[in-house]
C-alpha cells in the first residue's frame, strides 16, 4: 500500500490554514533558508518560454482562494493520521504552558485552583484529537491530567512545574514519544498517589 | 515485634509484605495507608512473586476485564452496569475497588478516555507494587507471576489468556520439598485454635484436609491449589522476617513452622454508609 506514505507527505497541505502559514513564513524570509537554497541549485533554470508558460498557468489558475482544494476522501485519510491527531494535541498543549508559568508564580497561594482548572479544561479538550490507536499520545495526556488534577499541584514544588514544562515543550517540539516514561517517572518521583482510592467506610 | 530475629543487624526491622497488606498499601482510605506507612516507617521490606501473582489476579485480571466490558459496550455506563451485573466479587476489597473506579469513569465522556484511565491504572499497580520492596522472594519459581504487561488492547487480552494457567506446575514441585512444613502445621497447638473465630477454624480445618492428600499422595485438584495461597506465603516467609497481614489465619499457620506475625487492624467504621451511591448508570 502506498497510500501511507503519500499521506505523511501530504500532511503539508492538510488544511487551508496550515498551507498559509508556510506562505507567510516563505515571505518572511525572501532569501531562503540553505534548504532552500540548495533546492534552488538543483533544480535547473527555465528557460524563457517555460517562465512565461508557469506564469499563464498561475494567471489562469487565478487566485490563491480558487486553487481546487484537497479531495473530500484523502482530506478524511489525513485529518484521520497519527501525525495530524499529533500536531494538533501539540497545539493544543502548547497553550497550557503560559498557564504553568502562571501556576509556578502562583504556587501558594488560591489563585492557583483557577489556574489548575483553566490547564484541565485544556487537557480535556485535547481527548477531542485523540484517536483509538493513539495509544501512547492518550496514555500521555491521561498521565498529565493526573498530575495536576485534584489537588495535586498543592504538593508540587516550583521544580516540579518546571519538569512537566520541559516535558511538554519536548513533547510539542518533536511528539516525542517517551512523554509518557517522563511523566510516570516525575509521578514516581514525587511519591504522587493516582490511583482510585476507596472511600472510609 | 515477636522477636528479635526479625530485625537487621543495624536494628532495622524487616517485614515480608503480604498480598492484602500490598492491597490497602496502594487502594486504601487514607487512615488506613497511614497506618501501614507509620507501622512499616523505615523497615526493610520483603515480598515474593507468589504474592505479586496473586495481586494480579485480584487487582490487574480484575481492571483488564473492566477494560474488555468498556471495548465491548458502546458506553461507559452500559459496560459499567453489565460489569457490576456479571461479577459476584467474592473480595470485599476489590468490590470496593470496582465500585470506586465506577464512580471515577461514570463522569468521562468518552470509553475511550475511560479505557486509557484503566491502562494508567493498571501500568502504576506495578511500579508501586515493589516502590517499598528490597527483596523479592521466588520460591514457587511462577513464571506467570513475571509477564510483562504489554500496551495497548490486544496487549492485555493477551496478557490475560497467560494469566488463566494455573500454578500447579509449580506448587506440585514447592510442596514436594515441604511435607514436613505441612506435618508441622497439622501438628498445631489447639490453644492457637481458639485465636481465631469460627469461620477461620473451618477454613484451616479444610486447609487440613488438603495438607492430607499431600501426605498420602492423593490427587490435588486445581480447586485445591487455589485455596493454597496462604500456606504457600507463609512458607516462603523468610524466618528473618515478620510475616505483615490482615488476614488471621496466618495466626494458625505461621506459629507452627516457626515464623514471626504481626496482623494489622483496619480503623474502626466512621459510617455504616459506602458512598457509592454517585455512580451515574
Amino acid at each position: 500500500m502506498t497510500v501511507l506514505p503519500l499521506i505523511t507527505n501530504a500532511t503539508n497541505y492538510q488544511t487551508p490554514s496550515f498551507v498559509n502559514v508556510v506562505i507567510s513564513e516563505k515571505k518572511k524570509d525572501e532569501k531562503g533558508t540553505n534548504e532552500d537554497n540548495k533546492y534552488k541549485e538543483k533544480v535547473p533554470e527555465p528557460d524563457y518560454e517555460e517562465k512565461n508558460t508557469t506564469t499563464s498557468l498561475l494567471t489562469d489558475l487565478g487566485t490563491f482562494e480558487e486553487l481546487p482544494t484537497i479531495p473530500e476522501h484523502l482530506y478524511k485519510e489525513i485529518k484521520n493520521s497519527k501525525s495530524f491527531r499529533k500536531r494538533q494535541i501539540a497545539a493544543k498543549l502548547k497553550e497550557t504552558i503560559p498557564l504553568f508559568d502562571k501556576l509556578e508564580e502562583q504556587l501558594n497561594s488560591s489563585s492557583a485552583v483557577l489556574t489548575v482548572v483553566k490547564i484541565n479544561k485544556i487537557l480535556e479538550q485535547t481527548w477531542d484529537n485523540i484517536g483509538a490507536e493513539d495509544e501512547d499520545i492518550a496514555l500521555t495526556i491521561s498521565a498529565l491530567e493526573k498530575l495536576i488534577s485534584g489537588n495535586f499541584w498543592k504538593k508540587f514544588q516550583t521544580e516540579t512545574i518546571k519538569k512537566i514544562k520541559t516535558i511538554l515543550n519536548t513533547y510539542i517540539n518533536s511528539s516525542d514519544e517517551s512523554a509518557f516514561e517522563a511523566l510516570s517517572m516525575l509521578i514516581k518521583d514525587n511519591k504522587i498517589d493516582i490511583l482510585p482510592q476507596i472511600p472510609d467506610e | 515485634m515477636n522477636s528479635k530475629k526479625s530485625q537487621s543487624s543495624n536494628g532495622q526491622n524487616k517485614y515480608f509484605l503480604e498480598t492484602s497488606v500490598q492491597f490497602i498499601r496502594l487502594f486504601g482510605s487514607n487512615r488506613e495507608k497511614e497506618i501501614i506507612n507509620q507501622h512499616i516507617g523505615a523497615a526493610v521490606c520483603y515480598s515474593s512473586y507468589f504474592v505479586l501473582r496473586e495481586f494480579h489476579s485480584l487487582v490487574t485480571i480484575t481492571l483488564i476485564e473492566y477494560y474488555y466490558f468498556l471495548a465491548l459496550y458502546p458506553s461507559v455506563g452500559e459496560a459499567t452496569k453489565e460489569f457490576l451485573n456479571e461479577y459476584s466479587f467474592k473480595n470485599r476489597k476489590i468490590k470496593s475497588l470496582v465500585f470506586t473506579l465506577a464512580d471515577e469513569l461514570s463522569s468521562f465522556k468518552t470509553k475511550e478516555k475511560a479505557k486509557i484511565t484503566i491502562e494508567l491504572y493498571i501500568r502504576q499497580v506495578k511500579t508501586r507494587f515493589f516502590e517499598i520492596i528490597t527483596y523479592m522472594i521466588d520460591h514457587t519459581q511462577c513464571p506467570v507471576a513475571k509477564l510483562e504487561i504489554p500496551m495497548g488492547e490486544t496487549g492485555l487480552y493477551s496478557y490475560h489468556n497467560n494469566f488463566k494457567c494455573p500454578p500447579i506446575c509449580c506448587l506440585e514441585r514447592f510442596f514436594k520439598n515441604r511435607k514436613s512444613k505441612l506435618q508441622q502445621i497439622i501438628d498445631i497447638d489447639a490453644q492457637l485454635l481458639k485465636q481465631v473465630d469460627s469461620k477461620k477454624r473451618d477454613e484451616f480445618k479444610n486447609l487440613l484436609d488438603i495438607y492430607d492428600k499431600f501426605l498420602n499422595n492423593k490427587t490435588i485438584t486445581e480447586t485445591d491449589y487455589k485455596k493454597l495461597g496462604d500456606t504457600i506465603i507463609a512458607m516462603e516467609t523468610p524466618r528473618t522476617t515478620c510475616l505483615l497481614t490482615y488476614d488471621e489465619i496466618f495466626k494458625l499457620l505461621c506459629p507452627p513452622i516457626g515464623i514471626n506475625l504481626q496482623i494489622l487492624k483496619h480503623p474502626p467504621k466512621t459510617s455504616k454508609n459506602i458512598k457509592f451511591n454517585k455512580i451515574k448508570i
